[in-house]
């Protein structure tokens, strides 16, 4: 018969030994240079250096990844890095958890709630390293601006991305309407192109989708006309803008050139597997540009890419964003093998060619250029597009209004309460006009 | 006028086969997706794949870098296996005690262990995280295995519940017998519990099985992963996500689960309504 007892007497006395556990990790980034937390086995130049890298993603990125850091790792022989990778499901729920228990990996993939982590102090500060560790002539300014706050940059980016409108030409192809030259096309090219599809191909297809609801193709919207939804503590646009905007798509709404609310809603555009865009049933919708890949997996209809349409007061577009960066834990012990790595990834040529636009286009405008010999028609699209898109963007930037979540959801409403009839557009832009005010009240208390 | 008996029986079996139909048709259509090509999956409406494709299973099951799909199965049936053999066998020793030992403040002790049914996940969750990190248990499997060893309390409740229902003769005879505590649960009390302990081996089973957070905060190097973390990998949030080796995968993850409970289906149902009637 088992003896069960020595066994639970021992692991009882385990749990009891626990107690002791707090993680004392309290320095601060504040004296400019870097001040590294951890333990005082951090030597001058450490022989056997082992780094850990965190970051979410597809199949496809694992793959890349994983290649360019064996590339690195053959590179500097005395540098291991330890791949932690995962889905996005529950990436910042862990991450929380490791950064909480002073646990965190070295290298981490974030994404635009970097400013969340960085008032939290979980960040390392970068700005030792620019200029030798990391270079970053090659970056346009508004993407390291991103990344900074008091002067401190705390990320780099890895990938571009800007909003665009996702095309069908498959569709434009099939109803016989040319695609419009993105360069130059007007709201009044806008609404034929979708006129003439949703009446070329019948019922069923429509020419877009509404983006009234969409609150990049509003503000782009806004600043062709020469105005801007926010700057420095005010609205720039008032009741006559909104009524006009929602005017442009209640004549298309009329028409039956765009998706009827009850269809949008359900199928939303943004839910890659529901687009109808992917089903060759609408064919503009909005998206960031480098989720065309994703869309374009699911259908073999060619998809593109275009710039909202111009105003009288041009494009309105701002300048490309980033969409990720890699960032290091404040506690790392390595912090100028740390640098080093995020230097490799987004400045080494042979890296380049690897990651690809594996995290969106690639922020660097030489390796952008080195790039584009090797690349996919996709890629092309793409690159194409970020490269038209810098050049038209009026390069005002976007500033962001105080409760960005709560304006989305309020143009969304609006937009909803006019599609499905209840309310007109005159009291609704009203209401809209009304709450944005309230809200802008209550930011600048 | 009257409906003869077998045309209401009739009626009856097809309007459950009918809901039934209407349960499993999403099942049926993660089997159906899993075949279809990718520019198919979310095109096609069909549940009949028009045309037809193992590519998925393929991609799946070895289309990672450094690993195959197995390695997440042998993964994750291993912690299945010890999760299984620790609840049940801690969990029916504590149970045998609160239920025929006599022992100071006992009752105390016993709304003690109820009371950590309700105390939530998530606040133990960092502090739990803790005390691993700094037994260095993180990125193994033990902080996963260890604490099933000391006894989940729904577990220990079910069975308590199971063994009142026991008549103390047998105990008094056996004792008489000259057997001692050890003797009593092993020869006496487990034998008779079975059905309650192949309730909570099955519950145990598919809770590991389909845990997705606790494998995810412990284990990081993909050569440890288990089944939940790899179908994960395959996800992306900006839309590249590779849809057809999830699905394929998915429908493989879901026989295990399945062939456990049909096997422990008889004892399973004996189990719960025995322990709850009693309760």
């Amino acid at each position: 018969m088992l003896r069960k007892k020595p066994l639970f007497a021992a692991l009882a006395t385990c749990a009891l030994l626990l107690s002791a556990c707090g993680n004392a990790n309290d320095s601060k980034s504040g004296s400019g240079a870097a001040s590294p937390s951890a333990s005082a086995k951090a030597s001058e130049k450490p022989s056997n250096v082992e780094l850990r890298m965190a970051w979410w993603g597809s199949q496809e990125r694992h793959d890349k990844t994983l290649a360019a850091i064996e590339l690195f790792e053959k590179q500097n022989p005395n540098i291991k890095i330890t791949a932690e990778y995962s889905g996005m499901d529950g990436y910042f729920d862990k991450l929380n958890t490791q950064i909480a228990a002073g646990n965190a990996p070295d290298l981490i993939q974030m994404g635009g709630n970097i400013m969340e982590y960085v008032g939290r102090n979980a960040l390392l500060d970068l700005q030792p390293y620019v200029g030798n560790a990391i270079r970053l002539e090659d970056f346009d300014q508004s993407l390291i601006n991103e990344a900074t706050a008091d002067g401190k940059l705390y990320g780099v980016t890895l990938g571009v991305s800007q909003t665009a409108l996702l095309f069908n030409a498959t569709m434009f192809n099939k109803a016989g309407v040319p695609v419009p030259n993105g360069e130059s096309w007007t709201f009044d090219d806008f609404k034929n192109s979708a006129l003439q599809i949703s009446e070329k191909l019948g019922k069923g297809f429509y020419g877009s989708y509404d983006l009234s609801s969409d609150n990049a193709s509003f503000t782009t919207y806004l600043a062709a006309h020469g105005k801007e939804l926010y700057r420095s503590g005010e609205l720039k646009f008032d009741k006559q803008d909104v009524v006009n905007w929602f005017s442009m798509w209640d004549e298309l709404r009329q028409a039956g050139a765009i998706v009827p609310a009850e269809v949008q809603v359900a199928n939303p555009p943004d839910a890659v597997d529901k687009s109808l865009i992917v089903k060759g049933q609408v064919a503009i919708q909005g998206a960031s540009a480098s989720q065309i890949f994703g869309y374009q997996a699911l259908t073999e209809d060619q998809l593109g890419l275009l710039p909202n349409p111009a105003g009288p007061a041009g494009n309105g577009m701002s300048p490309p964003v980033s969409g990720q960066f890699i960032t290091s834990y404040e506690g790392t012990k390595y912090p100028e093998e740390v640098a080093k790595f995020m230097d490799f990834m987004v400045n080494d040529p042979e890296a380049a060619v690897i990651l690809g636009s594996t995290r969106g286009v690639p922020p660097s405008a030489k390796i952008r250029d080195a790039l584009s010999a090797e690349s996919t028609p996709v890629d092309k699209i793409l690159y194409d597009y970020i490269s038209l898109a810098t050049k038209i963007s009026t390069g005002n930037g976007y500033e962001h209004f105080p409760y960005d979540n709560e304006f989305i959801k309020l143009l969304k409403l609006t937009s909803e309460k006019i599609a499905f009839g209840a309310a007109s557009i005159d009291s609704a832009s009203e209401e809209f006009m009304t709450e944005m005010q309230k809200m802008l009240a209550r930011a600048n208390q | 006028m009257t409906i003869p008996k077998n045309v209401k029986n009739g009626l009856l079996h097809l309007l459950i086969l009918a809901l039934g139909a209407l349960m499993l048709y999403p099942v049926l259509w993660l089997i159906s997706s899993s075949f279809k090509p990718t520019t198919m999956i979310f095109t096609d409406k069909n549940l009949w794949p028009s045309s037809f494709t193992l590519e998925h299973y393929k991609s799946g099951w070895s289309g990672l870098r450094n690993i195959q799909f197995g390695n997440f199965f042998v993964n994750s049936i291993m912690l299945c296996v010890i999760a299984v053999f620790g609840v049940v066998l801690s969990s029916s020793m504590a149970a045998f005690a609160f239920a025929r030992i006599d022992f100071p403040l006992k009752k105390l002790w016993f709304a003690l262990m109820l009371g950590t049914i309700m105390l939530p996940g998530h606040v133990t969750l960092i502090p739990q995280y803790i005390i691993f990190h700094e037994l260095d248990w993180v990125d193994t499997f033990l902080p996963l295995t260890v604490p099933k060893f000391f006894a989940e309390a729904f577990y220990v409740f079910l069975i308590v519940q199971f063994i009142r229902g026991i008549p103390k003769e047998l105990d008094e005879s056996a004792k008489i017998d000259g057997a001692g505590w050890f003797m009593l649960f092993f020869r006496i009390i487990l034998p008779l519990c079975t059905p309650a302990l192949v309730t909570a081996a099955i519950f145990t089973f598919l809770g590991t099985w389909d845990d997705f957070f606790g494998q995810l905060i412990y284990l990081s190097d993909i050569k440890k992963f288990t089944v939940p973390l790899g179908l994960r990998l395959f996800l992306d949030s900006s839309g590249n996500s590779n849809w057809g080796a999830v699905f394929a995968m998915s429908v493989l993850s879901i026989v295990p689960s399945l062939l456990i409970f049909f096997a422990g289906q008889r004892y399973f149902t004996q189990g719960i309504a025995t322990s709850g009637l009693k309760g």
